[in-house]
């Protein structure tokens, strides 16, 4: 008996498409199973759920920034920190902004459960081994098909003067209380993606949760 | 003649209509004999997918004795309101003070939970910590994990149990609701997971059969300290099949386990 086992509930899915300066396809690498979600992802929906509606959480799980800073995430109220209020958790980067949203790197390490940020990271510029990062785009949750799926992508421009190849990239969200803000990795993968001088990529993930 | 059947990320995906899967097959195979058949499966069909929902129910007697597991099961049933939280949650909303707008997502009684932004910087519903809470207290059946008689099957746009239990108590049909607890996070040998579990007894004098459970958020909406506005939003729902005679009771667990 051939037995084809249902996908997750949840997939985490991702693809990308290299385009030359005139905006022509040139290269797909298409939609396909992501392996990355970090320790620091469940623990937000841990920190963001584990409470009685508006009082404060039972207990306040630990995570770790970009920067290798521990932090605890969750609600509160009255004298807690204000650092444990939960404002937002925002993955809407603006153009440049290369602190969250989806991010880029060469790092070739395989992915961790503790990774907590790219391994090198590619930072936003036009010198070398630079690339520059485009808005966030969100698309809103909705029923496709069989699926409900959530989308969100980001285009990079290479304009370094030479080819840069991407070996890993990922997402990052930036959890916000009261003046308090930080830059926390939530998904990493690794992959093999040169662009050229002058070319761009687009790297879209999806969300997809099936019944 | 021998035939190799590969099946791929884009096999076990949607993009192959899953109905047509069986057919596909037979059409392979047909006239080649079993033993002419090699079955190879890609990397992606090995691994399991970098997240997945389970569940396990256990039974105790009124002595605490386990009389019956579930094991854990593999759940197949986030509906579309846990996307639209997430994904309202992420959009980096910017709005000014008291702007609200709505985004398809529905309470259990069906009415399209209104968001709204306050003025400390949060969006809601929820309250101006602005999580979601499934973390209920003793005795409150109507949120965190709930159980339900209702036997139709999951679908992505559901917004309630069909015939939950929502009342805690010793009556006919009537459950004792324990704490929704949730475990501490962490690194479990090649996964990471996030652990909810919640007591549940029977003493209302015959055997209920749970044939429906799922998670309700609690969410608040509007400013401190009134939140005028409270819902109940399902996020995930199961069919289940699991009895408890009077007496006893079932801690029903849930895991979402990621795998790098």
């Amino acid at each position: 008996m051939i037995k084809i086992s249902q996908p997750s509930t949840l997939q985490l899915l991702h693809e990308i498409r290299v385009y030359d300066l005139n905006h022509k396809l040139i290269r797909v690498y298409p939609k396909r199973p992501s392996h990355s979600f970090v320790l620091n992802f469940l623990r937000m929906m841990e920190g963001a759920s584990n409470h009685q509606g508006y009082q404060a959480n039972l207990y306040y799980p630990q995570l770790r920034d970009t920067s290798g800073a521990y932090f605890n995430w969750g609600t509160a109220i009255g004298n807690f920190p204000y650092s444990c209020w939960i404002y937002s958790m925002s993955i809407r980067a603006a153009v440049t902004n290369d602190d969250y949203g989806i991010l880029i790197g060469t790092g070739t390490d395989a992915p961790t459960s503790s990774d907590y940020k790219l391994q090198t990271k590619i930072i936003d510029g036009s010198g070398a081994s630079q690339m520059l990062y485009g808005n966030m785009c969100l698309g809103n949750a909705g029923v496709i098909g069989s699926n409900v799926e959530f989308t969100f992508l980001r285009p990079f421009t290479n304009v370094s003067g030479g080819t840069i190849t991407l070996k890993e990239f990922g997402l990052a969200t930036i959890l916000t209380g009261s003046g308090f803000g930080a830059y926390t990795l939530l998904i990493r993968d690794v992959c093999d993606v040169p662009v050229l001088d002058d070319n761009y990529c687009v790297i879209a993930y999806s969300i997809r949760t099936t019944v | 003649m021998q035939l190799e059947l590969q099946f791929d990320d884009k096999f076990v995906n949607a993009e192959f209509p899953q109905a047509t899967r069986g057919e596909y097959i037979k059409g392979l195979i047909k006239g080649i004999s079993p033993r002419n058949i090699i079955l190879s499966f890609n990397d992606f069909v090995h691994r399991k997918s970098c997240f997945q929902l389970l569940y396990n129910i256990d039974l105790y007697d009124a002595s605490g004795k386990k009389i019956r597991s579930t094991g854990f099961k593999e759940s197949h049933s986030f509906v579309r309101n846990f996307l639209k939280m997430l994904g309202e949650k992420t959009m980096g909303i910017t709005y000014g003070y008291s702007q609200s707008w709505k985004n398809g997502m529905y309470d259990t009684s069906n009415v399209e939970v209104e968001w709204i932004t306050t003025n400390q910087g949060a969006i809601v519903p929820n309250d101006t910590a602005s999580g979601w809470g499934i973390a209920s207290e003793a005795g409150q059946g109507s949120y965190g994990i709930v159980v339900g008689l209702g036997t139709n099957a999951v679908t992505n746009t559901d917004y309630k149990l069909q015939t939950p239990i929502l009342n805690h108590g010793s009556g006919g049909t009537q459950l004792l609701f324990g704490q929704t607890k949730g475990t501490a996070t962490e690194i479990m040998g090649a996964n990471v997971d996030y652990i909810i579990h919640r007591i549940i007894t029977n003493n209302s004098g015959s055997t209920i059969t749970l044939k429906e459970m799922g998670i309700y958020m609690l969410c608040y909406a509007g400013s401190a300290p009134s939140y005028p506005t409270t819902y109940y939003v399902c996020i995930l729902r199961d069919n289940v099949d699991f009895a408890i005679a009077s007496g006893e009771a079932c801690i029903i667990t849930y895991k979402w386990r990621t795998t790098v």
